[in-house]
């Protein structure tokens, strides 16, 4: 896994590359719980990744959760293999996809 | 254990052989070096003092031929005329470091640069010696008219050949101290003039070592001074061990001998060994951190393996618990056949499947996977897989049963913790399958001769995941001999070594290559080609899969 952010004010972009799975997505939430604060819109961009596990998937629950609270989270660029991890897990009809 | 024991046993050998080894290397060590110093301390003082004593025969030479050129003056003055000699010497000025200078004549008469007399010289060994026609230092001490003791030097004064009388000077003891002094260039210990029967003639103004009130060494130490050889002698005074080393001067039977308590020497050798000690204990104490590092590692490890052996004893009771959860008695009858297996990729898993008659013609199937893996998707994995059950057999449809299961762990999941469910029910007698999923794989269907293929109906999100979800039922009518096929992801996301999938495809064509063949074997050769697949990797996921097939009416 690949975790890039960019922190402008009070938007964190997350660009996640490569597989989020259960080996890396404790690091994954540790560094987001981190950013999180004050954040008033959280973007994910997939656009680079390749897989995302059921462990991955939670930490995108949690984090829209935590989003729901204190303002919006979108997820950008999903690529097709994602897309269909979404569909298949139903998280298409929980995420906010754009 | 006994492995562990001589490891124990090799450490503290090591330490006690390393130990011993220094220790006995410094014994050794500081035995030598203190030999070897105080050989080399002798050797030196020898040294020392030899070359001390020639540079003081230098400097009484170079006085003698001082008192040579006061012979000049006598050259042409009858000295028998005491009056002439007496108003001769009075008019030189004297020279040198000499207290007196005089002269005599052939009577032993003496009259000196000051107009005094130290009176008849005629038996005095350097006046003999000197009448003689050679140049002479008397070999010991006389007094002097002011009462001093001096020390003589003598040169002849001649006359058409004839010696016919004598120029000497004067050395009184503080002149010759000074004159030890000039020629003491080492500041190691103290020097004395010593004659043949060991009386100090002079010694070393700053002396330190020798009281003032000896005045002989045999006081201090049975030597013979009368022999020319070198000679280290060792003697006490007040208690104090001296070091000392007499040597021939190479005039008349005196010695230099140069005096150094032995302490200074003991005080080298005990400087260098305390270097060597500082050493030595640097270097066990840098050899029992290592040491004592490897052993609390050691410890740690012995620590960290008895609590990993602890846990995997838990753990493996936790598997069997986990592995008793699942229904394994599996119907035989002549309708249909089930059969399912569950393999956690740690010890437990959040994997699940369970199956239950409601009735005589209604089976439940339910297949589910758990965010995560390991204890957390365990314990997560016991509560849903109790609530889903108690749901179930209060009735419904499969999506009524995932709302309220879902409402019912929403309640209490601070964590977001979520399974993804696929739930069916079969109306064996109708071959009718209803089923609700709730995030999970697609289920995989094979009818008649066609081969499995996947059902993809749009899932609704997993169980846990967000409160008053809405869930949809779809229904399959199963013909006689048609199959099902239910899987984690476990399954198509096994992962070979180089990073490839075992993805769907490979998942369907297993399946129906291996149709014609009992459930269980086709089962067990599914997970064993995951399990080739993935290589000697340990496993990525918890690999559960449950198989139907349905014979209906047809029977088997």
């Amino acid at each position: 896994m690949n975790f890039e952010k960019t922190n402008n004010g009070t938007t964190l972009t997350v660009e996640l590359v490569g597989e989020v799975d259960s080996m890396n997505t404790p690091e994954l939430e540790e560094k987001l719980l981190k950013e999180i604060d004050g954040v008033k819109e959280l973007i994910f961009d997939l656009k680079g990744l390749e897989y995302i596990s059921s462990a991955g998937l939670r930490v995108l629950l949690t984090m829209q959760k935590t989003m729901k609270a204190q303002g919006s989270m979108i997820i950008r660029n999903t690529n097709e293999e994602v897309m269909e991890i979404f569909k298949v897990t139903g998280f298409v009809r929980l995420l906010n996809l754009v | 254990m006994k492995v562990k024991f001589s490891a124990r046993i090799l450490v503290f050998g090591a330490i006690a052989l390393t130990v011993l080894i220094l220790f006995i290397s410094f014994i050794l060590y500081s035995h030598s070096s203190g030999q070897l110093i105080e050989q080399n301390t002798e050797m030196y003082l020898t040294e020392n003092a030899k070359a001390i004593s020639s540079t003081f025969y230098t400097v009484l030479n170079d006085q003698l031929v001082m008192l040579e050129s006061q012979v000049r003056y006598f050259n042409e003055i009858d000295i028998t005329d005491y009056n002439k000699m007496k108003d001769t010497i009075m008019s030189t000025k004297g020279i040198g470091t000499f207290k007196n200078i005089g002269v005599a004549n052939s009577t032993g008469a003496t009259t000196n640069y000051n107009g005094r007399s130290s009176g008849n010289i005629l038996l005095t060994d350097y006046f003999k010696e000197a009448m003689t026609g050679v140049e002479a230092i008397s070999a010991i001490t006389y007094t002097d008219e002011d009462g001093d003791e001096v020390l003589a030097l003598a040169v002849p004064i001649k006359q058409n050949g004839r010696v016919v009388g004598v120029v000497y000077g004067t050395f009184t003891k503080d002149i010759l101290n000074s004159l030890i002094d000039k020629v003491s260039f080492a500041e190691m210990g103290s020097n004395f003039l010593v004659d043949n029967d060991g009386t100090i003639l002079a010694r070393s103004a700053n002396d330190r070592y020798i009281p003032e009130g000896v005045f002989n060494f045999n006081e201090l130490a049975q030597v013979d001074f009368t022999t020319k050889d070198d000679k280290v002698l060792h003697f006490k005074v007040d208690n104090t061990d001296m070091l000392a080393v007499k040597t021939s001067i190479g005039l008349h039977d005196w010695s230099f001998v140069n005096v150094l308590p032995e302490s200074v020497i003991s005080e080298i050798s005990t400087n260098l060994s305390l270097s060597v000690i500082k050493v030595i204990i640097s270097v066990i104490i840098a050899f029992l951190l290592l040491v004592g590092s490897i052993l609390i590692l050691f410890r740690q490890i012995k620590g960290v393996t008895a609590e990993k052996e602890r846990i995997s004893a838990e753990l493996s009771v936790a598997t069997k618990i986990q592995a008793d959860m699942m229904p394994y008695d599996f119907p035989e009858r002549d309708d249909l056949a089930l059969y399912a297996t569950m393999t956690p990729a740690k010890e437990i898993g959040g994997d699940f499947y369970d199956f239950m008659f409601i009735d005589d013609d209604r089976l439940v199937m339910i297949m589910a996977d758990v965010a995560g893996k390991g204890v957390p998707a365990a314990l997560f994995m016991v509560s849903a897989k109790a609530i889903i059950r108690n749901v179930t057999r209060n009735g419904g449809t499969p999506s009524e049963i995932l709302e309220k299961s879902n409402n019912i762990i929403c309640e209490n999941n601070k964590h977001n913790l979520f399974v993804t469910v696929w739930l069916g029910i079969l109306t064996i007698s109708t071959g009718e399958l209803i089923y609700s999923n709730a995030g999970h794989e697609y289920p995989a269907v094979r009818h008649g001769d066609s081969g499995f293929r996947l059902v993809e109906e749009e899932n609704c999100p997993p169980i846990g995941a967000v409160e008053d979800l809405e869930f949809d039922d779809h229904t399959i009518i199963l013909e006689p001999d048609d199959a099902l096929f239910l899987y984690t992801d476990g399954v198509p996301e096994a992962k070979s070594a180089d990073g490839e999938r075992f993805g769907i495809e490979r998942m369907l064509d297993t399946l129906n290559e291996y149709s014609s063949i009992g459930l269980e074997k086709t089962l067990t050769d599914m997970k064993a080609r995951i399990d080739k697949f993935n290589g000697n990797k340990d496993p990525f996921d918890d690999v559960t899969m449950m198989g139907l097939k349905y014979f209906g009416k047809n029977n088997k």
